[in-house]
């Protein structure tokens, strides 16, 4: 009789896990199911750029592709994904409104006109939007730079480098010579005056980053007075001689009070 | 009793009278040249032929008292830049022995005003001046220069009345009466003046010919380009300033910049409770790097 | 004492004018040494410019030790007139001797004051421009008032040691080597002119405390009326100056009391007695002088605005502390020292009294630093201004305008008699002893 109960036991016991088992083996198959038809579903997937192989473009339409490459290639120039400058197209369109389609690997910039320019040309370019700054700039009142060095890694979206170390005083400025020599001449050149050279847009500011870049434009705090010139060793040499010498004549001359 | 006569009394007075002007002609001058070298070396080299400024002359125009000028700056402009401080050093001639030049950049932190530091610990944590990358995320900044003020301390503790408020609101200085005492300087609530504790040394070819070089011993300071601004011009601080965060203007003029900033809304002053009435506002419009 | 001086008192007290020892050649020659450097030193600063100070700093201490000396001097000069007044407005015959001495304690700190003031200008060379100015800024400007203020006292401290030393002058004229200069010295000299010149003394002493109060008011008020400098602009400044002045100056007075009893062997002159009952001033005033520190530091420290609480950290627990506590320790001590010598009849020393002055001094001296340092370099905005740091040039024109006014003692006690010899030959005659009203009708 105890077996039979034992064995009635027993047997419910591997029912209830059976049971389970097969529960189990069922959500996964809801689980594996869910997840195939999941992954069958049409998403839209954030495409890497790849190359056009449209019949009227070359491999060089894509600028992104190799600028902004997943795997940069070391011989080409990297460049920050464009920030505010990205709203005038979107894509390749932005790069080509300033980089000429033409000539582009050979270095030139392209007007709104169409008109090709070189690079060293580019205030001009930027100049076609921010006209008021390129009046103030021609005019010398905007970005008057004073050192003939310029500024070390300009134009890179990560430089926030100081400027390099030395003394930032009147020796390291450089301006026009003062020739003029009448107050009119003087005041209508005055803007240009203190110029010195002129530097484009781009030796302070990054096109394809303008915000961050702007930190470059700081300049170093021009430097403190100099220490004045050390005490100087001999006269004191003097003063205590000459106290020992004043003692020595008191001492010899005086007669003892009393 | 005897007493002193009338006749001795006047040789005694007229001689001691005699006496004090007869060393202020002739011994004085050596000890002048003896601080501040010969008056040929200390502007001479600095004036071309053609331009004949003389140091004792008014040199530059005279007030107009129908002015009322001011300066308003942008702090939320304002990147800290520097480059009206350099601006400024080139255009006033601003010896290297000066410093900082006539304009003072802070840098503070967002919600920090310039007086303030939490506790002694926190000084460091302070207003720094010192500042080498800028701008920077979080902060925002602030130049401070003589304010030309409408009640001015500096001009009521000068004992020789070098330094004065002028009609057109500019507070100038008399460097030919200065004695340098120096009490100007620690009047002032925005240690916005300088004194030249050295001999002032400016290359020859870079001196501006419109500004006197001072000479050594003479508190100087910002004069809103007096030599500019009496002509028409802007100060040079307003003209180079990058991100056109300053404006300069006639208070009485209700179409000058200065006046229709003002008039948009807010403006605060620094120290307005010390009762000196400062003309160098700030203002901060809420847009970074205007352009307009 | 109805009889007068005896010979050996007569000869005691014109000894400085009889006899010159060796001791006097030997610290006259150290003074001149020290003279010819701070004329080299002045030489340095007027040729180089003020640069060479600690005070080129930046915006940092356009004021420095120049200015301390010019306050701390100016800080002496009241007692000098004060006790000479005192001792005449009040007839205090035992502390007669002093009375010449502490005139010119009095005239030699306000010359050396003058002479530290234009060691700090930066164009001495334009000093006239200070007088061609001056009615137009005396209505403004505190320090056209205080350099009014000093001038004034200085031609009524040298008015009254002339008027009142002519009797001596005269009475000595014969008697000692410089008798020749003190003949020159005394036009129209009438002996009957005594009642009168006393008269005068009387008056002028009585003129001489508002005269008095009124120049440490308005060097206070060179500080106390600027809004531009944290911890300066405080109405508590006037009394704050006034009573330093006093404390300063009748210490300084202790001092010199000290040392010319000591040199001279005048210790029945200058009687312990004189040093117990200026030590008993000296307790009162220390006391005072302590309180006005308490009421300065209570009123920042409890909740002053922020730049005012950074110039008294500044002063507690920063860069100024070691001196801001020595200061107040010394006066501290100072005080006990002199109610110590005031209670307690048996424990009274000279010395210690002297001492006590002397630290006294010392601190005051301090304490001028601490009053004109912090601010300066702490001020409104925080710009940087490093720590200020004298140099060799400042202290050697320090030290200079000390050895200025010793140099200044030591000539006048040769030259001129340091001692009211007239006044000393009546209080032993007893010609005073009949108590006078206050405002005498006439005698004689």
């Amino acid at each position: 009789m105890k077996n039979k109960v034992g064995h009635l036991k027993l047997l419910r016991v591997k029912l209830r896990a059976l049971v389970l088992v097969r529960r189990v083996a069922g959500f996964v198959l809801i689980a594996v199911g869910v997840a195939a038809l999941v992954a069958a579903l049409p998403v839209e997937t954030v495409k890497a750029a790849s190359p056009d192989t449209s019949a009227n473009s070359s491999i060089m339409d894509d600028c992104l592709s190799c600028h902004i490459a997943k795997v940069p290639d070391p011989a080409i120039e990297q460049i920050e994904p464009l920030s505010l400058h990205d709203q005038l197209g979107s894509g390749n369109k932005a790069c080509t409104v300033c980089h000429s389609m033409d000539d582009k690997h050979l270095g030139s910039l392209v007007l709104r006109d169409g008109t090709q320019i070189p690079f060293s040309d580019a205030p001009k370019l930027c100049g076609q939007c921010h006209q008021k700054r390129y009046d103030q700039w021609l005019q010398g009142i905007h970005g008057v730079p004073h050192w003939s060095e310029g500024i070390p890694g300009m134009g890179t979206a990560q430089n926030k480098t100081a400027w390099p170390a030395g003394q930032y005083n009147w020796n390291n400025v450089v301006g026009q010579n003062n020739t003029a020599p009448v107050l009119d001449q003087i005041l209508k050149e005055l803007p240009n005056f203190l110029g010195g050279e002129k530097k484009a847009c781009t030796v302070c500011h990054n096109p394809h980053h303008p915000a961050i870049v702007l930190s470059s434009v700081i300049k170093p705090h021009p430097v403190a007075a100099p220490a004045p010139p050390p005490a100087p060793v001999t006269p004191f040499v003097v003063l205590g001689g000459g106290l020992l010498l004043a003692i020595g004549i008191g001492a010899a001359i005086g007669r003892r009070q009393g | 009793m005897k007493q002193i006569g009338r006749r001795d009394f006047v040789k005694y007075s007229t001689g001691s009278v005699a006496l004090i002007l007869l060393g202020k002609y002739t011994a004085f001058p050596h000890v002048e040249k003896l601080i501040a070298g010969a008056p040929a070396a200390q502007g001479a080299s600095v004036k071309p032929k053609s331009v004949p400024i003389d140091y004792n002359s008014p040199d530059p125009p005279a007030a107009d008292p129908r002015h009322r000028f001011a300066m308003v700056i942008d702090v939320d402009a304002c990147v800290g830049c520097r480059t009206c401080q350099w601006g400024c050093k080139m255009e006033n001639n601003v010896p290297d022995t000066i410093s900082p030049p006539f304009i003072e950049i802070f840098q503070l932190e967002n919600g920090q005003s310039v007086t303030e530091e939490p506790s002694v610990e926190d000084l460091k944590k302070g207003a720094t001046t010192s500042y080498t990358e800028a701008p920077l995320e979080g902060h925002w900044y602030m130049p401070v220069q003589c304010m030309h003020c409408t009640n001015p301390p500096c001009v009521k503790v000068c004992p020789v009345g070098a330094t004065y408020k002028d009609k057109d609101g500019i507070v100038m200085i008399n460097y030919n009466t200065c004695i340098g005492c120096r009490f100007c300087i620690a009047a002032c609530p925005y240690s916005a003046r300088r004194f030249n504790w050295f001999k002032p040394n400016i290359p020859a070819n870079l001196v501006n010919p419109l500004v006197p070089v001072r000479p050594i011993g003479v508190t100087e300071k910002c004069t809103f380009c007096v030599h500019r601004t009496r002509r028409g011009l802007l100060p040079r601080c307003v003209e180079v300033c990058p991100p056109r965060a300053r404006r300069f203007g006639d208070l009485n003029d209700p179409e000058s910049e200065v006046s229709k900033w003002l008039g948009y809304g807010r403006s605060f002053a620094l120290l307005e409770e010390l009762n000196t009435g400062p003309n160098l506002r700030y203002v901060a419009r809420g847009k970074k790097w205007t352009t307009a | 004492m109805d009889h007068g001086l005896s010979q050996e008192q007569r000869a005691l007290l014109l000894r400085p004018l009889t006899h010159t020892g060796r001791y006097f050649y030997i610290v006259f020659g150290i003074l001149l040494v020290f003279i010819g450097w701070f004329l080299y030193a002045w030489y340095y600063q007027l040729t180089n410019g003020l640069g060479v100070t600690g005070m080129r700093t930046p915006v940092g201490a356009s004021w420095g030790l120049y200015i301390v000396n010019f306050v701390f001097f100016i800080g002496i000069t009241h007692a000098g007139i004060a006790i000479a007044a005192g001792i005449r407005l009040f007839k205090l015959h035992d502390y007669a001797a002093l009375a010449r001495i502490a005139e010119l304690v009095t005239i030699l700190s306000l010359v050396a004051a003058g002479v530290c003031i234009i060691l700090d200008m930066g164009r001495p060379d334009r000093i006239f421009n200070v007088i061609l100015t001056y009615p137009w800024r005396v209505s403004s400007s505190p320090l056209v008032w205080d350099i009014t203020a000093v001038t004034t006292y200085l031609v009524f401290a040298l008015t009254y040691l002339y008027i009142e030393m002519r009797g001596d002058l005269a009475m000595l004229a014969g008697k000692v080597r410089w008798g020749w200069l003190y003949r020159r010295m005394i036009p129209a000299y009438n002996p009957g002119e005594r009642k009168r010149v006393e008269r005068i003394v009387f008056y002028a002493s009585i003129f001489n405390f508002p005269i008095m109060v009124m120049v440490h008011t308005t060097v206070a008020w060179i500080f106390g009326l600027q809004v531009g400098r944290p911890e300066w602009y405080s109405a508590v400044k006037g009394p704050y100056y006034v009573f330093g002045a006093v404390l300063t100056g009748v210490a300084t007075v202790v001092v010199m009391a000290a040392i010319y009893r000591w040199v001279f062997h005048w210790e029945e002159f200058i009687k312990p007695l004189v040093f117990r009952g200026l030590g008993r001033f000296l307790s009162w005033v220390s006391i005072f002088y302590l309180y006005f520190i308490l009421a300065d530091f209570m009123t920042i420290k409890w909740g002053g605005p922020l730049p005012e609480l950074k110039v008294m950290e500044a002063k507690t627990a920063g860069d100024f502390a070691f001196l801001y506590w020595f200061e107040v320790i010394s006066l501290a001590i100072g005080f006990t020292v002199f109610l110590i010598n005031t209670l307690f009849n048996k424990v009274f020393r000279v010395w210690s009294t002297v001492a006590a002055s002397a630290l006294v001094v010392v601190a005051l001296w301090v304490g001028r630093y601490i009053i004109v340092v912090p601010s300066l370099t702490n001020g409104f905005l925080p710009f940087p201004t490093g720590s200020y740091q004298p140099t060799w040039v400042e202290w050697s024109l320090t030290v200079g305008a000390f050895a200025i006014v010793a140099l200044g003692f030591m000539v006048f006690t040769k030259v001129l008699p340091i001692i009211p010899f007239t006044e000393m030959e009546h209080i032993a005659e007893g010609k005073f002893t009949k108590v006078e009203p206050v405002l005498g009708e006439e005698k004689e």
